[in-house]
């Protein structure tokens, strides 16, 4: 491989190396051997066993491998519009991938370097067909993919992402997150935020199935990230201004609201609950637990303080 | 010290290009001392081997934490193996969730700001630069020398808070306040972030500075911008970005600095700061993207051109379409400064701002759509070499590819709001930025080796390195992807906290066992670089049989790069003329009557 001179440092340099590339190879061998990866798992479901909260809650999906390439179940009336769009992309985008591998795959082949073979002498207009040909696939790829993305994007804007829910149905809640937990905050029973009879929660959102859910979200500390998979919407919480999104979930059940910004330490621990309840059983607990704070109010806390005027903050 | 090298270059610069040929008696002996020789050198080619040993000694750094970071994610809660219990002492070993927040924040400064920037930019800008413009060095070469120890001060800070009381900084590396306030983050560990940044800002513009101005000025007579190989476009265009973009950096860290230390409130809302003062963390990141989306490109366009030369330098063709790759490319550059909106969609931009940089961002389509179908116009009908070089230069092709193609779903608003936030935006900007300057880095080291040292790297080792890199490189970053869309979302310590994650602990593992493989993979290649710095064979001045200037002279290059400036008569990428039988490539200083331009 390299010259005889200087064996003695050579063969040093040598040594050094195979050590080094042993403990990166031992590094890779450690992770890969299957009783390290048995123990992980075991401590691992062990440790998730002893989750209260989970257990409280019961959400444990059990998933084929195929179904773990797919996000967790959509509930929401337009989480299936951003899938379709995401599935689209994702398939055109396959397609035109794939003709790019066979391209330099088959480029690779057929024109490598061999005795004989001579490449052929062209700046890319020799002929109209060499000029014409990379930009009418350039103009595929941005018709079938760029044009339905704005477009895609435009309409849905338009029709959910922005358009938000107004009327009397509408449940309203104010979302305040802070180092490492969610705030919630329902009008209660005289539909007012500000008041005695405010429900106040703590990592546990309760939405009626069904009816458009309206959030308003600010932070106490720093920027969080309200993020539910399920609905297939986010929205960043930030310290000192309002955002706002909206949401409808269309099935009953447990599921998972996840902080999606980086926000410290506890970051991979700030996880809430949202509930999607019968209509009926949340009417029955949202008057109980109005009743209850109303109950239970004390003007001295100042942690039940927190809130905003919410119409200011509407439109 | 000679500081006559600038003298010269300054006189070369007002007297224009013409006068070269009055100078060649100016020769100022080669440096003998070690100070002046090896450690402050103004020679452009010492300078861009230190930057290279700089970025690769970060790389290691930043790639040893990447391990790190995937070992939390594939074995949560297992003590890190080897020397686990010498870092992690309180805790049996297990990597702390605060320092998995440090590791993942020092990873991504590290790695775009102390490796990739530094080999990309620095070692492949100072070294290609005056050799491929036919000049004697950057037109000036003390201003170079500080750019390089700036970024060494820049380093020495940020290892520095590594190790300070209350730990590095861990508040990510875009540094959102208010996360990133005294209040939340306390200690030094993120002021010395902060300082650290704004010197490596400061290096960066240095440069930037010297690279435009030396290939406006410093071109060897004849040579017309479509005489720069592709390689210099792309320098230039990222230099040009680096000027504009990087004062905006600067200046945001500084106001963040200012409010860390000082007590001001540029970016702390009122509600949560003291009564009457009014700031903004939105403004923070309105500041940071505009310099944040440009920085993509930063690292990849010297990428881009470096690839758009070797497909052609090796596939014995002329590249395809050069003047339409080069156009894109300055289409592209002018476009990253109005898309970088898409990187705050939820943060409750306004429908006219996001319809309006979702359009920006997926126009930036058309021009990387010409030219990376250039670059498969470039392969077809060529006559193929795989050299290491071109092995790198085709893995990019593939992994730009992949990762362009994935930037559209995160272009666009409505399926931004699904993938914010969450793995797949880490496995598509790795795919683009990281994994494709990473590859096209490794090319240019592979491919100017032989210039430097005049012996060649070892091609076994180097393919080696290559697939054992790019194959698992590719699958990192596509699992990333599907982890992304399975809802995972990003720098979080134990994902398995979520039921709706749990599932994925097994495409976490298969991933570390893949970093694992990619990361042993860097030590072929360490050991290639040294032993064949030594060892290998000896190239000669032109092994790769090409045409560009730096070819013309001596392996390694002599003190002065040319004896006599050239002059340039032909572009960069004359292969395989059918009027010349005798070789298949033109070097772009021999006049051919019939084939050469007259402007020398």
């Amino acid at each position: 491989m390299w010259g005889n001179n200087n064996m003695i440092r050579h063969s040093l340099i040598k040594a050094i190396f195979r050590l080094v590339l042993a403990v990166g190879l031992g590094t890779s061998v450690s992770v890969m051997s299957p009783s390290a990866l048995a123990q992980t798992e075991e401590t691992f479901h062990k440790q998730n066993n002893n989750n209260d909260q989970v257990h409280a809650h019961g959400i444990v999906e059990t998933r084929s491998a195929l179904e773990s390439w797919a996000p967790p179940k959509s509930i929401s009336s337009y989480g299936h519009r951003l899938d379709w769009l995401f599935e689209y992309t994702s398939w055109v985008a396959a397609i035109f991938f794939l003709i790019m591998t066979v391209a330099l795959v088959y480029f690779s082949i057929r024109y490598r370097a061999r005795p004989g073979h001579k490449a052929y002498y062209t700046h890319g207009k020799a002929k109209a067909s060499e000029k014409w040909a990379p930009k009418l696939l350039d103009l595929a790829v941005f018709v079938s993919l760029d044009l339905v993305l704005i477009g895609s994007s435009y309409i849905h804007t338009r029709d959910f992402i922005w358009n938000y829910p107004a009327g009397p149905e509408v449940v309203r809640v104010q979302v305040m997150p802070q180092q490492w937990v969610w705030n919630f905050r329902y009008p209660g029973k005289d539909d007012t935020f500000g008041t005695e009879d405010d429900i106040t929660t703590i990592n546990d959102m309760r939405v009626p199935k069904g009816k458009p859910v309206m959030v308003q979200i600010m932070s106490r500390d720093v920027i969080h990230g309200f993020f539910i998979s399920n609905v297939r919407a986010q929205m960043d919480a930030i310290p000192g201004s309002i955002t706002k999104f909206w949401f409808d979930a269309n099935t009953v059940g447990d599921y998972e609201i996840a902080c999606a910004h980086l926000c410290g330490t506890a970051h991979y621990k700030m996880k809430g609950f949202l509930k999607v309840m019968e209509e009926t059983d949340f009417k029955r607990w949202s008057e109980e637990a109005s009743d209850w704070s109303k109950a239970a109010f004390d003007p001295a806390d100042p942690s039940v303080k927190w809130g905003w005027n919410w119409a200011l903050n509407q439109k | 010290m000679s500081t006559i090298d600038t003298t010269h270059n300054n006189h070369d610069a007002h007297h224009g290009q013409g006068l070269f040929s009055h100078h060649d008696d100016h020769l100022h002996p080669e440096p003998t001392s070690f100070w002046t020789k090896y450690v402050f050198s103004y020679d452009h080619k010492v300078i861009a081997k230190q930057f290279l040993i700089f970025g690769l000694f970060w790389g290691f750094v930043g790639a040893l934490m990447s391990v790190m970071i995937r070992w939390c994610l594939a074995m949560p809660g297992q003590p890190f193996p080897l020397i686990g219990n010498l870092l992690f002492p309180s805790s049996n070993g297990v990597i702390p969730p605060d320092f998995y927040n440090a590791l993942f924040t020092m990873h991504g400064t590290i790695m775009i700001f102390f490796a990739l920037t530094p080999i990309i930019i620095g070692f492949l800008g100072n070294y290609s630069i005056p050799l491929m413009i036919g000049a004697r060095d950057m037109l000036f070469p003390w201003l170079n020398m500080a750019s390089f120890w700036v970024s060494v001060a820049s380093g020495a800070l940020l290892m520095y808070s590594i190790f300070v009381p209350m730990g590095p900084s861990a508040v990510g590396w875009t540094s959102y306040p208010t996360l990133a306030h005294s209040q939340w983050s306390n200690g030094p560990g993120h002021s010395l972030w902060l300082v650290s940044l704004f010197l490596a800002g400061t290096a960066s513009i240095m440069g930037a500075v010297n690279y435009i101005s030396t290939i406006i000025r410093l071109r060897a007579p004849g040579m017309r911008w479509r005489d720069l190989p592709l390689t210099l476009w792309g320098l230039f265009l990222t230099s040009i970005l680096n000027a504009l973009f990087l004062p905006v950096l600067t200046a945001g860290l500084l106001l963040l600095l200012i409010d860390r230390e000082f007590g001001t409130t540029f970016f702390l809302a009122a509600s949560i700061s003291e009564a009457g003062t009014q700031g903004d963390p939105i403004l923070y990141q309105h500041l940071f993207w505009i310099f944040g989306h440009p920085e993509v490109y930063i690292v990849i366009l010297p990428a881009w051109g470096l690839v758009s030369d070797f497909l052609s330098f090796f596939s014995r063709k002329p590249a395809f379409g050069y003047k339409a790759t080069a156009i894109s490319m300055t289409a592209i550059s002018i476009l990253s400064a109005v898309v970088y909106g898409h990187h705050m969609f939820t943060t409750g931009l306004s429908p006219l701002l996001t319809s309006a940089f979702t359009t920006l961002t997926l126009l930036i389509s058309i021009p990387s759509g010409i030219f990376f179908l250039n670059w498969l116009g470039t392969l077809w009908r060529g006559s193929i070499h795989f050299t290491v070089p071109m092995l790198f230069a085709m893995g990019m092709v593939f992994t730009f590819g992949l990762g362009g193609l994935t930037g559209l779903h995160l272009a666009a608003v409505s399926t931004n709001l699904l993938l914010h936030n969450t793995y797949f935006v880490v496995g598509h900007f790795h795919l683009t930025m990281a994994a494709s300057s990473l590859l096209a880095s490794y090319g240019a080291i592979y491919f100017y080796f032989p210039k430097m040292y005049g012996r060649m790297m070892n091609t076994r080792l180097g393919q080696i390195h290559f697939w054992a890199s790019f194959l698992p490189i590719v699958y990192i970053f596509m699992m990333m992807m599907v982890a992304g869309y399975a809802g995972m979302h990003r720098r979080i310590y134990n994902p398995y906290e979520y039921n709706y994650l749990q599932h994925l602990l097994r495409l976490n593992q298969y991933i570390g066992i893949a970093v694992a493989i990619a990361f042993s993979a860097q030590l072929v290649f360490v050991y290639n670089y040294f032993v064949s710095r030594k060892k290998g064979s000896v190239s000669g001045p032109n092994p790769w049989y090409l045409g560009t200037l730096e070819w013309t002279i001596p392996s390694p290059a002599p003190y002065y790069n040319f004896d006599k400036i050239p002059t340039v008569y032909n572009g960069p990428h004359e292969f395989s003329h059918p009027k010349v039988t005798d070789r298949d490539f033109i070097r772009q200083d021999e006049y051919i009557e019939g084939i050469s331009h007259k402007n020398g």
